[in-house]
C-alpha cells in the first residue's frame, strides 16, 4: 500500500474511526471546541446535526425499523445531546458520543414499546406483515423476514450484528465505542448470525 | 434516499426528511427551552441568596423560641390534695415561716398526739 495512503489513515483519527464513511464531517476539533463555548454552541449544534443526521437515522432505524419511530428517536437523541452540551468534555469523539446517545435512546425506546404492547416481543409474522404494509419499507418478502428476524434478537446482539454487517465496523472500534471486550464482541455476532440462519432457514424449507 | 451502506438494507426515507430535519430540530429545542423556562416560573420559587438567608433566620428564630418554650416553662403545681400532708407541704413550699414550718414538721412525722398536745 503507497506510504501516503497509510500516512493519511493513521493521521486522520476521527475520520479513521468514524463509521460515518459516506459523509463529510465538520473538522471535528473545531466543532467540539465550539460546541463547549456557550457563544458558538448553537451554531456548531445546528451544524453537527446537520452533518450527522443521515447516519444516525440509518443507525436508529435498523433498530426500531419504522421511519415515525426513527424520527422521534432521532429527535430525542438530539435534545439528550443538547441537554448534555454542559457535560461534554470533548474527550470522546463526537460521533462516539452521538452514537452512543443515539442507541440508548434506541435501547430505551425498544424496552417501552415491549412494556406498552406487554409482549416479550412482536413475533416475526406480525413484524413481517407490518414491514410489507409499510410506505417506508423497499424490501420483498425475504428482506421482511430478515429485518423481522434481526428484530428478534436481544437489543444489544442486534446492535453488533448490525454494526458489523452494515457498517463493516472494526471491533476494536465497536470494542471502544461500546465500551464491551473484542471477545464478548466477536461471541456476540457469532451467536447473531447462528441465530439468523436457524430462522431463516425456516423460510427456505416453506 | 435509501441507505447507504453496501449492504442494501430496505428503508425508505421521505423525500427531503434529511434536508428539514435539522431546522425543525433547532425549532424543537427552542419550544423545549421556551417551555422549561415557563414550568420553572410558575411552579418554582426561585431561591436566591437574599430569600435563602431570610429563611434560615425565621427558621432559628423559630427554632430558639420553641427551646425556650419547652425547657424553662416552670414545673406544673401538683393540684391540691384533699389529704393534710400534702396540703401542709404546699403551704410550706410556699412560705417560709416558722409556724407553718413548725406546723408541717410534725405533721410529716406523724405525731398527731404530740401537735394536738402542743396547741393546747
Amino acid at each position: 500500500m503507497p506510504i501516503p495512503c497509510i500516512t493519511f489513515f493513521i493521521l486522520s483519527g476521527e475520520q479513521f474511526l468514524s463509521f460515518f464513511h459516506s459523509m463529510p464531517t465538520p473538522s471535528v476539533q473545531d466543532l467540539a471546541h465550539r460546541l463547549m463555548a456557550p457563544e458558538t454552541r448553537r451554531a456548531a449544534f445546528e451544524e453537527m446535526v446537520r452533518a450527522y443526521t443521515p447516519q444516525l437515522y440509518q443507525q436508529i432505524r435498523r433498530m426500531v425499523l419504522y421511519h415515525d419511530d426513527a424520527n422521534d428517536v432521532l429527535q430525542n437523541t438530539f435534545l439528550k445531546a443538547w441537554l448534555g452540551l454542559d457535560n461534554f468534555r470533548g474527550e470522546a469523539a463526537v460521533s462516539s458520543w452521538l452514537y452512543r446517545i443515539a442507541m440508548n435512546e434506541s435501547l430505551t425506546f425498544l424496552s417501552k414499546q415491549r412494556e406498552q404492547l406487554s409482549l416479550d416481543q412482536e413475533d416475526t409474522a406480525a413484524i413481517v406483515r407490518r414491514l410489507e404494509g409499510d410506505t417506508w419499507f423497499d424490501g420483498d418478502r425475504l428482506e421482511a423476514e430478515l429485518q423481522a428476524a434481526i428484530a428478534q434478537l436481544p437489543d444489544k446482539q442486534r446492535m453488533v450484528f448490525n454494526l458489523r454487517y452494515y457498517d463493516d465496523m472494526k471491533y476494536e472500534e465497536m470494542s471502544e465505542l461500546l465500551d464491551t471486550s473484542v471477545g464478548a464482541l466477536k461471541a456476540s455476532y457469532h451467536f447473531a448470525v447462528q441465530k439468523l440462519k436457524d430462522k431463516l432457514s425456516g423460510f427456505f424449507d416453506e | 434516499m435509501k441507505d447507504t451502506s453496501d449492504k442494501h438494507a430496505p428503508f425508505v426515507v421521505p423525500e427531503g426528511y434529511f434536508e428539514a430535519f435539522p431546522a425543525q430540530m433547532m425549532a424543537l429545542i427552542e419550544d423545549y427551552e421556551r417551555d422549561g423556562e415557563r414550568r420553572k416560573s410558575v411552579f418554582r420559587v426561585h431561591y436566591s441568596d437574599r430569600l435563602r438567608r431570610l429563611t434560615h433566620y425565621a427558621v432559628g428564630v423559630a427554632a430558639t423560641a420553641a427551646f425556650f418554650l419547652v425547657f424553662t416553662q416552670k414545673a406544673p403545681v401538683a393540684p391540691a390534695m384533699a389529704t393534710a400532708p400534702a396540703d401542709a407541704h404546699s403551704t410550706y413550699m410556699a412560705s417560709s415561716s416558722a409556724d407553718e414550718m413548725y406546723d408541717y414538721m410534725l405533721l410529716t412525722t406523724n405525731d398527731i398526739y404530740n401537735y394536738a398536745s402542743s396547741l393546747e
